[in-house]
């Protein structure tokens, strides 16, 4: 059984239609890079399968055996599928200590902590009562690429399993944060012990391929699972 | 003639009434970005339903408060869920018009059932008491109005700063969209935020109705008030809002202090003023990125 089922997507813009019948399977494991051309769709795919784009209509979409079509955005999430948004997109008036704890307080428990990304990101803790609004361009780089880790790096809270979608940009480094910021372990250096062996192998090697190329992608993940959108020409 | 102290003790008073009339109206606009055009009349609604409360029951204006708050409050909130969360999205218009629609409904539905007399809430003896300090006679009924409104600014400020609601609710109002990605729900925080907007509307309208006379067109003056303290306070902030509820009291009763016939048009002078030399207001909140 996959872990994620659609049948029949079709996504709209008023009268503009954005997707034609998508079909699409992940299993457990299973990782799918969606390549195309700016505006081709890609992004609309994963925000209509998170729920966030509305305008869209559905024969069928299944996660861990559940019918979520109709679900907002944030049961979704709570079941644990979610997207990384484009860009930064973080909160301006809440501090930096509250951007990164507030998937927590909406129920997200992962892999990454305060101290962990702390430890990561070492000029971080000095920030952590700034409001967002307040910091420079690359400080929010940082506080972004941290915010993401949060978002790529869960556990399951469902037994059914927990899929993660990822939806990034690496537009700008900063300093440190450029060439550690990945989401596959082996770019975390000495840390990648911490995780089960499959989800290393699977995981890693896509998403390496994705970010040495292009400067937007989308993934979608179940630790090991994920969907990720591409543009080839960037 | 009175003296300016006693001038400026009245102003700062009366501006605490203002604020209470105002910080709904802020909290709404700050989070859910909604002009609730029918602010003014939800303050009246709240004042005819402590009339109702002290007609029913033999009890005390302060104490209708604990009835009147939670039936507001639970207005806002079916009030969101039902109408206000339907008119989310690009276009303002859609908001102000039904907002409007609402305000005549209301109007209307108050001048059925209420008739177009002017009532009062009488409070008692506290309406008249006064402590003299100096040569500055201070009501015992504005001190207490103030503080109420100095109490609500503090309280909203803590939930909005220092709980885990309040770092929903901020960012809910930076991003209703990326909330849901971390599993918040944002048409459910916006009707709490709701709740809590009428729940001020509540505390207001009943000290509003103590205060004077109010029938069922009072709305749009108060909705008038209230949006001039928001915007010379600057938008999403409670603090500038009690400001700004301060800033239109001292100008009326300045103005009042010229000539009684001055105190509203003064106002509003100081408000156009505010708004060509600060047009964030005085306290703006910081730029979103």
């Amino acid at each position: 059984m996959p872990l994620l089922q659609v049948e029949d997507l079709n996504a709209f813009y008023d009268d503009f239609q954005a997707l034609f019948g998508i079909g699409l399977h992940l299993g457990e494991g299973e990782c799918i890079a969606v390549i195309g051309a700016n505006g081709a769709g890609k992004s609309t795919l994963l925000r209509s399968l998170v729920g966030l784009h509305r305008e869209r209509s559905i024969k069928r979409l299944n996660f861990a055996d559940m019918e979520i079509g109709t679900l907002a955005a944030s049961k979704i999430a709570a079941m644990g599928m979610t997207l990384v948004p484009e860009g930064r997109r973080l909160f301006s008036s809440l501090t930096v200590e509250e951007n990164l704890t507030i998937g927590r307080s909406a129920g997200r428990i992962g892999y990454w902590n305060l101290s962990r990304i702390y430890e990561l990101f070492p000029a971080l803790p000095e920030l952590a009562r700034r409001q967002v609004a307040r910091l420079s361009g690359g400080q929010q780089q940082m506080v972004a690429s941290s915010v993401r880790r949060d978002f790529a790096w869960p556990r399951a809270r469902h037994r059914q399993g927990n899929l993660r979608q990822l939806q990034a940009g690496t537009r700008s480094g900063y300093g440190a944060g450029r060439s550690r910021a990945g989401y596959q372990p082996s770019s975390l250096g000495g840390r990648s012990h911490l995780l089960p062996p499959e989800r290393r192998r699977c995981a890693g090697r896509p998403v390496r391929r994705l970010h040495a190329g292009s400067h937007r992608q989308c993934i979608f993940r179940h630790g090991r699972s994920m969907i990720c959108a591409v543009s080839p020409t960037l | 003639m009175r003296s300016v102290a006693d001038i400026i003790v009245q102003g700062i008073l009366l501006g605490g009434l203002y604020a209470l009339f105002a910080t709904g109206l802020s909290l709404v606009f700050g989070v859910m970005r909604l002009v609730n055009l029918a602010h003014g009349d939800f303050i009246v609604v709240a004042a005819f339903a402590a009339f109702c409360v002290v007609s029913a029951l033999p009890v005390h204006p302060f104490v209708a408060i604990l009835a009147v708050v939670p039936f507001m409050a639970g207005l806002g909130y079916l009030l969101q869920i039902g109408l206000f969360n339907r008119l989310l999205g690009n276009n303002p218009l859609r908001s102000l018009l039904v907002t409007f629609g609402v305000s005549v409904i209301l109007q209307n539905m108050l001048l059925m059932i209420f008739s177009a007399d002017t009532r009062r809430l009488s409070a008692g003896s506290i309406e008249t008491q006064s402590v003299d300090v100096g040569a500055v006679a201070i009501g015992v009924y504005p001190v207490v109005v103030f503080a109420i409104a100095l109490a609500v600014t503090m309280t909203l400020q803590w939930v909005f700063y220092s709980t885990s609601l309040g770092q929903r609710l901020r960012a809910t109002s930076d991003d209703p969209e990326i909330v849901g990605l971390v599993g918040i729900n944002h048409l459910r925080v916006f009707a709490i935020a709701s709740a809590i907007g009428f729940a001020v509307i509540g505390v207001a309208g009943v000290l509003m109705a103590v205060r004077g006379n109010f029938d069922p067109f009072l709305g749009p003056s108060r909705l008038l008030v209230a949006f001039e303290a928001v915007i010379i306070g600057g938008l999403g902030n409670f603090w500038g809002t009690l400001v700004g509820g301060i800033v239109i009291g001292l100008a009326q009763s300045f103005g009042a202090g010229i000539d009684p016939s001055y105190q509203t048009i003064a106002g509003h002078i100081v408000f156009f003023l505010v708004l060509l030399l600060w047009p964030d207001g005085l306290f703006p909140k910081v730029a979103h990125q």
